[in-house]
């Protein structure tokens, strides 16, 4: 008599834990598209590669899985680390931020988690895979960069081009190197396989090469127009974009290890429209959304299987940024950008 | 008649008498500017006093200034700001005053086209005329280089853009147009006669040139040099598109790259300690500016109706003058534009060949709206409209008291509207931004494309100053004369006389800052959100991502369309301005 | 035409009378010749002068006078080099300073002359004394630099400006300039003076001080003058010759008494002093009718019968008598008075026509008086 008892106690207990378990299971999402609809805006910021046609096209699929209609205001990025500044700042002062969703590398979304702006969400209980999820739950990895040095094809041919890192201390780049002020690569490198030490040193190493500095797009356009023939690293989204098919700037595929940044989708803290902005990151993961998010700005994710990025990452040693590595990287980006000639101190 | 009514109550308010009206209003104003000025002022030295971000508080401390002055990269730098300013106002002054000269006192042809083209130099942005000089003068691309090496034979290239007598010369080439309208206002108001009387004493034109000419035009010319040495310090786009790249650093860049960090967060202590220098160096040089206005204050000679003096006759040298007016516009203008043209109709920037001919396409063009919407060209409409017209009624209203009243304080008000010039625009938006931020309830600016016109309203009132300063005072003296003549009432004066020479002048200066407006970058980027963006930022962000056919092709488009609206406004004013418009 | 042979200065600032190329009255120092000039505007051409001749003599003060817009400044700016006439010849001390048809073109600094200009041109960045000096220390006639000092000196001494060497030129007042302007025109000893309106930007009172002054400082020099002016008491007053100018034409050239006496045209006798108008018509040879009465006063040729003429008459010689019965000639009514102290002016109405007398101060008639005038028969002038 008593076990039956206790059976029953056990029994009734586990039910009412199984249809609260399972309610709590469905509840998420179907919460997420009912603020969606109530909140009916979403100030989506993201790199400025998707073009406006590519966010409008993303919102169009948006509205179409969810049944919704809301609208999205595309907010490209001028400059990510300034606007997560602002976010930043605008924190500190208690003023909400002006976008609801910050798609931008892993590395801005560190300094976001390190000054604790990020809105956490738990997104596996809406179906996103726990090894996109990053920063306790603060942002959303949906799109590898491929970031590698590159060369103008015109000028060097593919057998001179760099094989390794460290091809590029060779002195025969000696001024017609060009480096970006996404000194973040390098810092990449000293968090995951190279150390500090090693990186620093290959860091200090290459300012011997009388490098020529600029943002990301400058060097790009250096590159083409051949005032400098050799870049220290270019992303991919300058070198596949479409409208540059044809233009003489290419990868130097042999280079190994392949850092990848992460494109990232995070709420930031106190943004006007949360619940439409966390369902849009989820969503920047289904199958549709990475199709859409390929064709206008030229990157997948290589965590799902199938995608073009998955596929170029296979049988390569890539780099990828870790939550914990997030302070050394922001550390030694400042510093390589001192040691660069990025900043005058 | 209407008008004589309207002028006559007009005519009362200008009573020099009725003082304490005037001192009321001149108060009020004063207190405006003072605030207008002062504040964004207050909270850069607040910036670099603290170590955190705006808005977090914490506690005052020095520690901005000793890490930036105990590095001795500074003094590098310092030193790079102070040379390249030097010779950037020195290529300005080369080709100013000699332009000058030749525009107002020769029988140079062509005049009227000259003056339109070199407002039209204006509009294309700095930015993207330097990608034009990249193309002439980098050491290993460059055309000239590859030109000359071709004729010579040379292995090294013959000149390199990249340092800073390179940078000082495009920069100093970009404020001709700025400098020239500065001191061809000075020229007006130089009576003639003085060198008729050199002449008439049997003085050769040089000698003249170089013993009456110069010095009683000096102030005027030192005026206008300090001023450009002001702009030099502060000024960023050169030295960031070709300083930059070459780790050639300037104070500019260094409060660019504190506020807009590669990575990590902003700075804006840092920037407040390197922007003092700057503060320190623009308020000395202010200093000096107004004590050389002063001084050629007492060199304008009240002049009857004088006649235009004689325009010296070029004769033979009239082919060198006009080779070297064209040198300087084809710089300025020409080139840029049609390099500009270039690379609108290529899918990507290429320098010219066989297999660049090819591929010229006008896709770029179709494609613009791909890239872009309306709301940037509205915000641009509104700004180029609200804030040349806002800035000019301050400018008025600061001229009038300065030249017309008696108000014993004026001298201070005119001071206080030149200060802005000393402080770097970026600081200058940067402790508005904040501003905006913290009284966002009382003054619902921030994010808005107000607080981009306040800015620049602020900017730009020195400007405007200089300009109205000399239509007062020619004003001043028309109503001077209208004294002596018997019978002549100030409202017909006013009426007849004061009126189309305060809208010749005032109409330029208008223009001119709309253009100023238009092609502003800095103070546009750092208080830009989704919200005011305007076509400078759009371009600025179309060149950071390197999309430069884009950006090219909507640069030609608005050149173009801007020439067409300043060439309506102009040929429309000078019919109703008849000869007063005509240029001056 | 050749040179003028150069006598040594021997004593400062008197002209020695230079023997070559004189003619009856003395040596021509400036000569005009068919001097035109025209601006092409959008309205079409605009003659700024029509066709100048002009000869000023040796040691002459010629005065050119006239309205605004007369020409009589561009002339004296092409005279001066400031200008370049169109057409006609210039020369100056017997150098061909301009022909237009030969393309000849002296410029200004070349020209032997001193300019006194309306606005003064005083540089404003040097003092007294180098203003003055310039001209013999960067000018056409330059001197060794220890003769300059007493040259100012003694320039300034002209103009009684001595003392005030080191005066800033920006501290000067209007008067002071003046002189200023005077004896930097004249340090040089120049040929000719060129003076455009000097004294017009000078108060009332100080214009006529400065009037005797400039007469007494070129006599004592015996310096050639060519002065501009629209003033017509200042042209009597100090020229010795007065061209009455207007619309780009020399419409009179003569002694200042006969211009005022025997003005040779309408506009040169309304211009010159103040005259009364009378319309009328010719009935005979020396006989014309008028609203006066037919008045018997001679003729001048070329004017026939029945053709329309103003008659034309100086106040001063409109003479008024109380009408008590003594005196004779029209009557008429004392309209208005108006006492000037040394002189009373008076309007009188005869039959429809106001005419201005001008009597002695201290005439008693008065307003609503009736007048006896007598209007002398030569003192008539008779225009077409």
């Amino acid at each position: 008599m008593k076990n039956l008892k206790r059976l029953s106690i056990c029994f009734v207990l586990s039910m009412a834990i199984a249809v609260w378990a399972s309610s709590g299971l469905a509840v998420p999402i179907d919460d997420l598209i009912k603020g969606a609809k109530q909140e009916g805006t979403i100030e989506f910021y993201a790199p400025s590669t998707l073009t406006p046609q590519g966010a409008q096209a993303l919102a169009a699929a948006f509205n179409k899985k969810y049944g919704l209609n809301v609208k999205l205001q595309y907010s490209p990025s001028g400059n990510m680390t300034r606007d997560i500044g602002k976010v930043v700042g605008l924190g500190a002062t208690g003023v909400p931020p002006e976008w609801d969703l910050l798609v931008v590398t892993d590395a801005h979304h560190a300094t976001l988690w390190v000054k604790k702006m990020h809105q956490p969400f738990d997104y596996k209980s809406i179906g996103v895979d726990p090894k996109a999820i990053q920063y306790d739950n603060g942002a959303v990895s949906f799109a590898n960069q491929f970031v590698l040095p590159a060369y103008n094809k015109k000028l060097v041919t593919e057998k001179d081009a760099p094989k390794t890192w460290d091809d590029l201390l060779n002195p025969k780049w000696k001024g017609k190197i060009g480096v970006s002020s996404a000194t973040h690569h390098m810092a990449r490198l000293a968090a995951g396989p190279w150390g500090e030490e090693k990186a620093t040193n290959f860091v200090k190493a290459l300012t011997k090469q009388e490098l020529i500095l600029g943002r990301l797009g400058e060097i790009y356009n250096r590159l083409l127009l051949g005032e400098i023939v050799v870049a220290v690293s270019l992303t991919d989204s300058e070198i596949k974009a479409d409208k540059n098919k044809n233009a003489p700037v290419a990868h130097a595929e042999a280079v190994s290890p392949l850092i990848s940044p992460a494109y990232e989708a995070g709420v930031p803290k106190n943004a006007p429209h949360p619940k439409v902005a966390q369902l849009m990151a989820a969503y920047l993961t289904t199958p549709e959304a990475q199709k859409i998010w390929e064709k206008y700005a030229g990157q997948s994710s290589a965590l799902i299987p199938g995608t073009a990025a998955y596929k170029y990452a296979q049988n390569k040693s890539v780099v990828y940024m870790t939550q914990d590595q997030a302070e050394m990287v922001d550390r030694l980006s400042r510093e390589y950008g001192k040691i660069f000639g990025f900043s005058g101190l | 008649m209407k008008a004589e009514t309207v002028s006559g109550s007009f005519g009362q308010l200008f009573d020099t008498k009725k003082v304490n009206g005037v001192g009321l209003f001149a108060g009020g104003l004063t207190v405006l500017l003072v605030l207008m000025v002062g504040v964004p002022l207050l909270m850069v030295i607040l910036m670099s006093l603290r170590t955190g971000f705006p808005g977090e508080g914490g506690p005052l401390t020095l520690a901005n200034f000793m890490a930036v002055y105990s590095s001795p990269g500074t003094y590098k730098v310092l030193l790079n700001t102070l040379l390249f300013a030097a010779g950037t106002v020195l290529v300005t002054i080369s080709f100013a005053v000699p332009l000058v000269w030749l525009l107002m006192r020769t029988d140079l042809p062509l005049k009227g086209t000259i003056y339109v083209l070199m407002t039209v130099g204006i509009l294309i942005p700095v930015f993207l005329r330097t990608i034009a000089w990249i193309l002439l003068l980098s050491p290993r691309i460059g055309l000239v280089n590859q030109w000359a090496a071709q004729l010579f034979g040379l292995d090294r290239p013959l000149v390199s853009l990249y340092n800073i007598p390179g940078m000082a010369f495009i920069q100093g080439v970009s404020f001709v147009p700025s400098a020239f309208f500065m001191l061809a206002a000075a020229y007006r108001t130089m009576d003639p006669s003085l060198e008729e009387a050199a002449y008439t004493s049997g003085v050769s034109k040089f000698q003249t040139f170089l013993r009456i000419n110069v010095p009683i035009t000096w102030p005027a010319i030192a005026g206008v040099m300090v001023y450009l040495f002001m702009s030099a310090i502060a000024v960023f786009e050169v030295p960031a598109i070709i300083g930059f790249p070459a780790r050639i650093l300037v104070l500019s860049a260094l409060i660019f790259t504190s506020t807009n960090p590669p990575t990590g967060l902003p700075d804006y202590g840092l920037a407040g300690a390197y922007g003092a220098v700057m503060l320190v160096a623009g308020l000395t040089l202010a200093y000096f500016y107004v004590r050389l206005v002063q001084q050629g204050k007492k060199y304008t000679v009240i002049t009857g109706r004088g006649y235009r003096p004689r325009q010296i006759a070029l004769g033979r040298w009239k082919w060198a003058a006009l080779a070297f007016v064209m040198l300087y516009l084809s710089m300025e203008v020409f080139i840029p534009f049609l390099v500009l043209l270039w690379a609108s109709l290529l899918p990507y920037l290429q320098l010219p060949s066989a297999e660049a001919l090819a591929q010229i396409s006008l896709n770029n063009y179709e494609t613009i709206f791909d890239f872009v919407d309306a709301l940037p060209f509205i915000n641009t409409a509104i700004l180029m409209l609200a804030v040349p017209t806002g800035t000019m009624l301050l400018a008025v209203l600061v001229s009038w008291i300065v030249v017309r009243t008696q108000v014993s304080f004026r001298g201070s008000l005119d001071t206080v509207a030149f200060l802005p010039h000393a402080i770097p625009s970026i600081l200058l938006a940067v402790g508005l931004g904040y501003l905006g931020l913290a009284y966002r309830n009382i003054f619902p600016v921030y994010g808005t494309i107000a607080i981009i016109a306040i800015a620049h309203m602020i900017s730009w009132i020195a400007y405007g100053t200089r300009t109205t300063n000399g239509v007062m005072i020619q004003v001043h003296r028309e109503l001077e004369e209208a004294g002596k003549v018997s019978g002549a009432s100030t409202s017909r004066v006013l009426g007849r006389i004061v009126l189309p020479l305060v809208a010749a002048g005032i109409f330029n200066s208008w223009i001119w800052i709309s253009m100023l407006s238009y092609r502003e970058v800095t103070m546009a980027l750092a208080l830009g959100t989704r919200k005011n963006l305007v076509i400078s930022t759009i371009v600025w962000q179309f060149w950071g991502n390197g999309w430069v056919p884009q950006v090219a092709a909507l640069g030609v488009l608005l050149v173009l369309f801007a020439v067409l609206v300043v060439g309506i406004l102009k040929i429309g004013f000078s019919r109703f301005g008849g000869e007063f418009a005509s240029g001056n | 035409m050749g040179r003028p042979t150069q006598h040594s200065r021997i004593s400062i600032f008197r002209y020695s009378s230079t023997p070559s190329l004189q003619s009856s009255r003395g040596y021509f120092l400036i000569s005009i010749r068919g001097l035109r000039k025209w601006f092409d505007s959008r309205r079409g051409r605009v003659e700024a002068l029509r066709g100048i001749d002009l000869e000023v003599t040796e040691k002459e003060f010629c005065v050119l006078l006239g309205p605004s817009g007369c020409g009589k400044t561009t002339t004296l700016r092409c005279v001066a080099g400031l200008e370049r006439p169109d057409a006609g010849e210039l020369e100056i001390a017997g150098t061909l300073a301009n022909s237009a048809a030969q393309g000849i073109y002296l410029p200004t600094e070349k020209r032997d002359i001193g300019m006194v200009f309306q606005s003064y041109a005083i540089w404003p960045h040097m003092n007294v004394f180098n203003n003055v000096a310039f001209p013999l220390i960067r000018g056409r006639h330059r001197i060794p630099k220890d003769q300059v000092a007493e040259k100012v000196r003694i320039a300034l001494k002209l103009v009684q400006l001595d003392g005030l060497e080191d005066r800033p030129a920006t501290d000067l007042s209007g008067g002071q300039q003046q002189r200023v302007a005077m004896a930097r025109a004249m340090v040089t000893e120049p040929k000719i003076l060129l003076m455009d309106e000097p004294l017009s930007n000078l108060d009332a009172r100080l214009r006529e001080q400065m009037r005797v002054e400039l007469k007494k400082i070129t006599k004592a020099v015996g310096v050639t003058t060519l002065y501009v002016t629209h003033d017509q008491a200042e042209a009597l007053s100090l020229g010795d010759k007065v061209c009455v100018m207007y619309d780009g034409a020399i419409l009179q050239m003569a002694p200042p008494n006969e211009v005022y006496a025997r003005p040779a045209s309408l506009f040169v006798a309304q211009f010159v002093g103040e005259m009364n108008f009378v319309k009328g018509y010719v009935t005979g040879p020396s006989q014309v009718e008028c609203p006066l009465g037919k008045l018997s006063l001679s003729v001048p040729t070329g004017i026939s019968v029945a053709s329309p003429v103003t008659l034309a008459i100086r106040p001063e010689h409109v003479k008024v008598n109380s009408a008590d019965g003594m005196a004779s000639g029209l009557s008429g009514n004392i309209t208005s008075k108006n006492y000037l102290g040394d002189a009373a002016l008076l309007e009188i109405e005869i039959n429809g026509v106001t005419l201005l007398a001008k009597l002695a101060g201290d005439s008693d008639l008065a307003v609503g008086q009736k007048a006896m005038v007598n209007l002398p028969s030569h003192r008539w002038h008779v225009f077409p």
